[in-house]
């Protein structure tokens, strides 16, 4: 119900009255009394005397030492002699003492012995093992990850070897050696043809797994007794190198000999 | 002990493609105890540290040649090595994907599940303690306590001012007392 009710002003004021207000006020106010209200229009702004702020610290002080000197002549008399005495130069070289402090490095012991005297104490044992040998073979290993063909050539005398090995019989079991040693030995009872080795290579499964188990004295052995009448020169000039695995190949690929037999052609190799 | 060339001859060395190998091995020979001790006393286990170790290692190779000298090598080294160590924290942190408390504690388990563990001795609580800290104030701690670096040194290896290195050691030790002596 209220709510439904027009806001409507029913008070009405006369005209001008907001307008004239405030002159009526003061008007009022001036006629009542008080020389206050009277002045604040008509006197002009309070002046200073000039200088007065400038000198106001000085004047103050001076009072408040009138003051003293009026309180005890007695502390008057006395309060310039100093009793204390600093030692000679402590001035001149005081920057330079302050800036060496600042800037001073303590060594770690000193520093530790004065904040914790316990742990300064603490003896030094080191409670973590290391595999024995673990920091002879370290710089080995890691460059190994760094350069993997040099470093394997150059560090692992053993797999070298075995690389080297494993090229060398991958030769013997293509025949081309065993060409070398057919044609110019004088060992005329031999009675197995050329494509023999070839073929009984051929017939191993997987023949680099089956090299893996025959040691490398066992094939150093196999290639000083089969090795020795070759004439190095012929046989390199019926080796067709492009064909052979290289020596990369064995270092990536497990199964390089095995792929090589299975293209070698018997027929290629007999005379 | 055997002697090692001058970090100035193995970096001449280092530039060499001929010498480039031998440089290398001089410099992991040089630095590989020291470098290791600060790695393993972060990560604890001998084949995270070897990780770790060689991973840094991989990474001097290839960044060595454009290192500036405008700080000492074993800084440089230091630098990395500690940096390497920290991120593979972080990593096992996200794997095990863990909160922080737990995660220091497997730190702590991983020490206590070692060979020679004596929860009594000092020397092993001294381990526990240390793992207790924030990584990165273990790094400072270990700095200091252990390799006795100088805060100047170690502002370049941490990359953090002077002042707030003091700090951070400082509360660690006090930190570290406090865990021995109510432990």
């Amino acid at each position: 119900m209220v709510a439904a009710i027009e806001k409507r002003n029913v008070f009405t004021v006369p005209n001008g009255y907001f307008e004239s207000l405030s002159d009526a006020v003061l008007m009022n106010l001036q006629q009542e009394g008080g020389t206050l209200i009277n002045t604040i229009n008509t006197q002009p702004a309070m002046d200073v005397p000039q200088g007065y702020f400038d000198s106001l610290a000085d004047s103050i002080l001076n009072k408040i030492k009138a003051q003293g000197e009026e309180l005890s002549p007695l502390l008057k008399s006395i309060q310039q002699q100093n009793v204390f005495t600093v030692p000679r130069g402590y001035f001149e070289s005081l920057a330079d003492n302050i800036l060496a402090k600042a800037t001073i490095q303590v060594d770690a012991s000193t520093e530790l012995s004065v904040l914790s005297p316990m742990l300064y104490s603490v003896q030094n044992e080191n409670v973590f093992t290391v595999p024995q040998g673990y920091f002879e073979t370290l710089s080995n290993s890691i460059l190994r990850k760094v350069e993997p063909y040099q470093a394997k050539v150059v560090s692992m005398k053993k797999r070298t070897t075995s690389i080297v090995l494993k090229y060398a019989i991958a030769a013997v079991f293509t025949g081309v050696m065993a060409l070398g040693v057919y044609k110019f030995t004088n060992n005329n009872s031999s009675s197995v043809e050329l494509p023999g080795y070839v073929a009984e290579g051929k017939k191993i499964k997987n023949l680099d797994a089956e090299l893996a188990n025959i040691s490398n004295d066992d094939i150093i052995k196999y290639l000083q007794t089969n090795g020795d009448n070759i004439d190095a020169q012929t046989v390199a000039s019926n080796l067709n190198a492009e064909e052979l695995p290289t020596q990369e190949d064995y270092l990536t690929d497990d199964k390089a000999l095995d792929k090589y037999l299975d293209n070698v052609d018997l027929n290629d190799l007999k005379n | 002990m055997a002697t090692h060339l001058d970090d100035k001859e193995l970096l001449l060395q280092f530039a060499e493609p001929a010498t480039k190998e031998r440089a290398f091995t001089a410099i992991i020979k040089k630095y590989q105890e020291k470098l290791y001790w600060h790695i393993r006393r972060m990560v604890i286990e001998h084949e995270d540290a070897n990780d770790v170790l060689q991973n840094m290692f991989i990474k001097v190779w290839k960044g060595l040649e454009n290192f500036r000298e405008d700080s000492q090598l074993y800084t440089w080294l230091y630098r990395i090595a500690t940096n390497e160590s920290l991120t593979f924290i972080e990593q096992q942190k996200k794997r095990a994907s863990v909160s922080l408390g737990d995660v220091e504690n497997g730190l702590s388990n991983k020490l206590k599940a070692s060979e020679h563990f004596d929860a009594n001795k000092l020397e092993w609580k001294l381990q526990i303690a240390i793992q207790q800290l924030p990584e990165k104030q273990r790094a400072v701690f270990t700095l200091r306590y252990y390799d006795e670096m100088p805060y100047e040194e170690m502002s370049r290896v941490l990359e953090t001012s002077e002042g707030a290195l003091k700090a951070s050691y400082h509360h660690a030790v006090k930190k570290i007392e406090e865990f021995i002596l109510n432990n």
